[in-house]
C-alpha cells in the first residue's frame, strides 16, 4: 500500500496534556510558529475576495482613489479652503484611514467566518483576527506604493523620510491587531457590535484628519486650546495619519510628543487585546 | 503506569455546557445579575459526566450511543477544540480529527488549494505537504477534478477529499465522527482497508457512528456512552449485543442530556 506513515512524526512522539488555555507568550509563540498558517489564511482570504472578479485588486485602489477626487473637489471648490497639495494629502489620509476602517470592519467577523474550523478543528485561534490585519495591511502597502508613484508625479519627491512610514505601519498594526481582537471577541458574543463600529467609524472619519489635514483647525480657530488640541491628537490615528503626511508631504520628522505616547498606546493596546482573546476563546466553539 | 503504551487517556473529564436560549437574553441576564449582585440561576448540561478511559496504541475503539450522549463532545475535548469544565486529556503523538468532512474546505478554492489551506491549519508546512498532495490527489480519485473549486463538487466528492486530507496528513491518532455516510460502497471499502493498515502500523482510531455494521468491521473494542457516562466498555460484539437491548437502541433519537 502506498500510504506509508511518515517518519518524521513517529520520532516526535511523546506523552502530553492537552493544555486548553495559553498565556500571551505561549500563544505568541505559537503563532510565530504557525507563521505558514497565518499566511495561508492571508492568501485564502485574498484569494478568495478577488477570484472571479476581472479587475481584482485594482478595486481597491478605485475606491480610495475616487473618494480622493471626490472629497478634493468639495473642499477644494464646495468649501472653498486653499490647501497646498490637497489631493495627495487626502490620498494620504483616505489609503491610511482605509486600512483603519477595513482592519477593524474586517476583525469583526473574523472569528464568525470559520464557524467550521473554530468547532471541527484545533488551531492558534488569535490567527484569525491577526491574519485578517495583516491581509488588510498588504493591501495598504500597495496602496502606498500608488500614492508614492503619484507624488513623484507632481513633483512631491519623497527623501529619505519617507521611510518613517515602516515605523508608522507598524504602530498602527499593532494598534488595529489589539482593537481587532477586542471587538473580533465582543462581535462573536453580541452581533450589534459591528453596527455600533459602523456609526462609530463614520463619526472619526470626520473627527480625524482625513480629508482636511489637522494644520486647518489651527487656522480656523485661533485660539484652539492646547487641552483641546491634545485631546484631539490622542486620537491614535489623528497622530498616525499626521506622522505619515508630515514624512511623505512635508519631509519633517513628525511630532514625536504625539507619536511616541500613541506607540507605547499601541503596544499596550496590543497585549490588552491579545490577552482579552486568550481569556475568551474557549467559549467561541459553544456560542458560534 | 506504562504510559508509552497508551494514546490517550482521560481523567474525570466533565463537561457542563452552558444552555443558551438567546444572545440578547445573555446580554440581559449579565446587566440584571450584575445590577442585582446575584448569581444567574444555572441551567446546564451535563455533556461528559466524569469519563476515565485509556485507549492503547493501535486499538481502533468504536464509540456509539444515542443522540446527545456526548460522543461530538468527548472528540471535541480529546481534539483540543472543546474546553472540558475539569479534567485532563493525556495523549502521545499527532492527533487528526475528522469531526466533519471537509471542514475549513473554502467552497471557493480548488482541491489543491484547500488541501495546502488544510495543511496549513492542522500544523504542516509547505515541504510536507508537497510530498503527500499527489497520493491525496490520487486516493480521493479526484486527479482530474483537481483545479476545480469544492464547491462544484458531489458531496461524495467532498467526502473522498476531506477524508484523505485527513488521513494522509500523517496523524499517529485519527478520530473520525460519522464520516463515512455519505460514501459509495467502493470507498468505503477503500477506507476500511485504510483503517486496517493505519492500525497495522501501530496508529490509533477512534470511530464515532450510528453505523453499527462499520462499527463491528472496523473496531475491536467498544465503549458506549449515555448522558454522558460511560455505560459499557469492552469488546466490540458484547457491547454492540447490550446496546441493542438497553432502553436507548429502542427509542432511538428521543435520547435527550439530563439536565439539571
Amino acid at each position: 500500500m502506498s500510504m506509508g506513515m511518515p517518519n518524521s512524526s513517529q520520532s516526535t512522539i511523546c506523552w502530553r496534556r492537552q493544555v486548553y488555555s495559553h498565556s500571551l507568550l505561549t500563544s505568541l509563540a505559537e503563532v510565530s510558529r504557525r507563521w505558514e498558517l497565518v499566511w495561508a489564511l492571508v492568501v485564502r482570504d485574498l484569494k478568495v475576495r478577488y477570484r472571479n472578479s476581472v479587475l481584482g485588486f485594482f478595486w481597491s485602489l478605485v475606491t480610495p482613489l475616487l473618494q480622493m477626487v471626490i472629497l478634493t473637489f468639495v473642499v477644494k471648490y464646495a468649501m472653498d479652503v486653499p490647501i497646498a497639495n490637497l489631493s495627495v494629502k487626502i490620498l494620504c489620509g483616505l489609503i491610511a484611514w482605509t486600512f483603519f476602517e477595513n482592519g477593524i470592519l474586517d476583525s469583526c467577523d473574523s472569528v464568525l467566518n470559520n464557524r467550521d474550523l473554530v468547532k471541527k478543528v484545533y488551531f492558534p485561534r488569535p490567527a484569525l483576527p491577526l491574519s485578517v490585519v495583516v491581509g488588510n495591511l498588504i493591501h495598504f502597502a500597495l496602496s502606498t506604493v500608488v500614492l508614492l508613484v503619484w507624488l513623484t508625479a507632481i513633483g512631491c519627491y519623497p527623501d529619505r523620510l519617507f521611510l518613517f512610514i515602516i515605523p508608522l505601519m507598524i504602530i498602527q498594526t499593532l494598534l488595529l491587531m489589539g482593537l481587532g481582537m477586542i471587538v473580533a471577541c465582543l462581535h462573536t458574543f453580541y452581533r450589534d457590535i459591528k453596527f455600533v463600529l459602523q456609526a462609530l467609524l463614520r463619526v472619526f472619519f470626520f473627527a480625524t484628519p482625513v480629508m482636511y489635514p489637522a494644520a486647518l483647525l489651527h487656522d480656523k480657530f485661533g485660539d484652539f486650546s492646547t487641552t483641546l488640541e491634545r485631546l484631539y491628537m490622542y486620537n491614535p490615528m489623528a497622530t498616525i495619519i499626521e506622522s505619515y503626511r508630515s514624512a511623505l508631504l512635508d519631509h519633517q520628522v513628525p511630532d514625536m510628543s504625539f507619536l511616541l505616547p500613541i506607540a507605547a498606546a499601541s503596544l499596550i493596546l496590543f497585549i490588552i487585546g491579545y490577552k482579552i482573546f486568550l481569556g475568551h476563546e474557549w467559549q467561541f466553539p459553544e456560542v458560534i | 503506569m506504562a504510559s508509552s503504551e497508551l494514546a490517550i487517556k482521560t481523567e474525570n473529564l466533565t463537561k457542563r455546557y452552558q444552555v443558551i436560549h438567546d444572545r440578547p437574553e445573555r446580554l440581559k441576564d449579565l446587566v440584571i445579575s450584575k445590577l442585582t449582585f446575584r448569581k444567574l440561576p444555572a441551567n446546564q448540561l451535563l455533556a461528559l459526566d466524569n469519563i476515565n478511559l485509556e485507549i492503547r496504541r493501535g486499538e481502533a475503539v468504536g464509540i456509539i450511543g444515542p443522540n446527545g450522549s456526548g460522543k461530538t463532545t468527548l472528540l471535541g475535548v480529546i481534539a483540543r477544540v472543546i474546553k472540558p469544565t475539569t479534567g485532563e486529556v493525556y495523549l502521545s503523538g499527532r492527533v487528526s480529527v475528522l469531526l466533519e468532512v471537509g471542514a475549513g474546505f473554502h467552497p471557493d478554492l480548488t482541491a489543491v488549494e484547500n488541501i495546502y489551506l488544510n495543511g496549513a491549519i492542522i500544523g504542516l508546512s509547505r515541504a510536507e505537504i508537497d510530498q503527500v498532495r499527489e497520493e491525496i490527489l490520487d486516493f480521493a480519485e479526484l486527479l482530474q477534478f483537481q483545479d476545480m473549486p469544492v464547491r462544484t463538487y458531489s458531496a461524495g466528492m467532498r467526502l473522498r477529499l476531506g477524508f484523505a486530507v485527513a488521513t494522509h496528513l500523517h496523524p499517529d491518532i485519527l478520530l473520525i465522527d460519522e464520516a463515512l455516510a455519505v460514501g459509495d460502497e467502493h470507498f468505503q471499502q477503500k477506507c476500511y482497508d485504510w483503517m486496517d493498515n493505519f492500525r497495522g502500523q501501530g496508529a490509533t482510531l477512534g470511530l464515532v457512528s450510528h453505523d453499527l455494521a462499520a462499527i463491528r468491521r472496523v473496531c475491536d473494542r467498544c465503549i458506549r456512552l449515555e448522558d454522558g457516562q460511560v455505560r459499557s466498555d469492552g469488546p466490540t460484539e458484547e457491547v454492540l449485543s447490550a446496546y441493542r437491548q438497553s432502553a436507548a437502541y429502542q427509542e432511538q433519537g428521543s435520547g435527550e442530556m439530563r439536565r439539571r
